[in-house]
């Protein structure tokens, strides 16, 4: 793998900002990225780790649908 | 790459390091603390023998990072025996052999104390209606991740469901 810097994501607004950048992308589960990463497919400068935000849930919505959480 | 700090549990034991940011967990289980029993056998998340609990839930540590463990409860094949009582499971797999070589077993026993903690509706209609056949079947696919090269498959399914079974009697 490629060197790389790691952080947590504070906030889904932190996170949306700062992973905007170029050479950055988000970890969650990272089964995937690491993958590509061992084969140096993917070689991002920078991860920014959302496992900490509060992106789990699935809630109605009042039009009657689901929204349900990235994570 | 700098070293990040790390704190989390291992067995039980409340551990602090210092670690690489791209250091998976594996490495670091093996290499940093010492504890060779999970192995690596692909590392590319194909063949389960780098199987760990995280919380109770079964990964392959190959394919995650250590610093992503912040604060989590990590359970080796070292840690699955109370002193020198051993779990279930590894009393199973003895008594059904289920092994030949060893490499692949750490990761067969922490999968399937995973999977016997799994809320598989499939598993618990199985075990009361009780067709052997039936519950063979449910524990190949929830144990598909686990390969083993010597093909134990026979006597390994054979001690998981002893211990459902087993399990069940007790409650």
């Amino acid at each position: 793998m490629n060197p790389f810097s790691y952080t947590r994501a504070r906030d889904v607004a932190q996170a949306t900002c700062e992973g905007a950048a170029e050479d950055v992308k988000f970890i969650a589960g990272g089964t995937n990225l690491l993958d590509l990463m061992k084969e140096n497919i993917e070689r991002p400068g920078r991860l920014i780790d959302i496992n900490g935000l509060p992106l789990d849930n699935i809630e109605e919505t009042p039009e009657g649908g689901l929204r349900i959480g990235a994570l | 790459m700098d070293a990040l700090p790390l704190n989390f549990s291992v067995n039980g034991q409340s551990r602090t390091l210092s670690v690489d940011a791209s250091a998976t967990l594996l490495d670091v289980l093996r290499e940093q603390l010492m504890l060779s029993g999970t192995k690596k056998g692909c590392d590319h998340g194909q063949c389960g023998a780098c199987t760990v609990l995280v919380n109770g839930r079964r990964i392959n540590s190959c394919l995650t990072l250590a610093v992503m463990h912040q604060g989590r409860s990590i359970t080796t094949i070292e840690g699955l025996a109370d002193g020198d009582v051993l779990h279930d499971l590894q009393q199973a797999f003895i008594e059904y052999d289920a092994f030949q070589c060893g490499y692949c077993t750490p990761g067969q026993i922490c999968s399937a104390v995973g999977f016997i903690h799994e809320d598989h509706a499939n598993v618990e209609r199985s075990r009361d209606t009780g067709s052997d056949d039936k519950l063979r079947e449910v524990i190949r696919e929830f144990m598909s991740g686990n390969l083993c090269r010597c093909g134990a498959y026979t006597n390994i399914v054979d001690a998981i469901m002893h211990v459902l079974r087993h399990e069940r009697e007790r409650v």
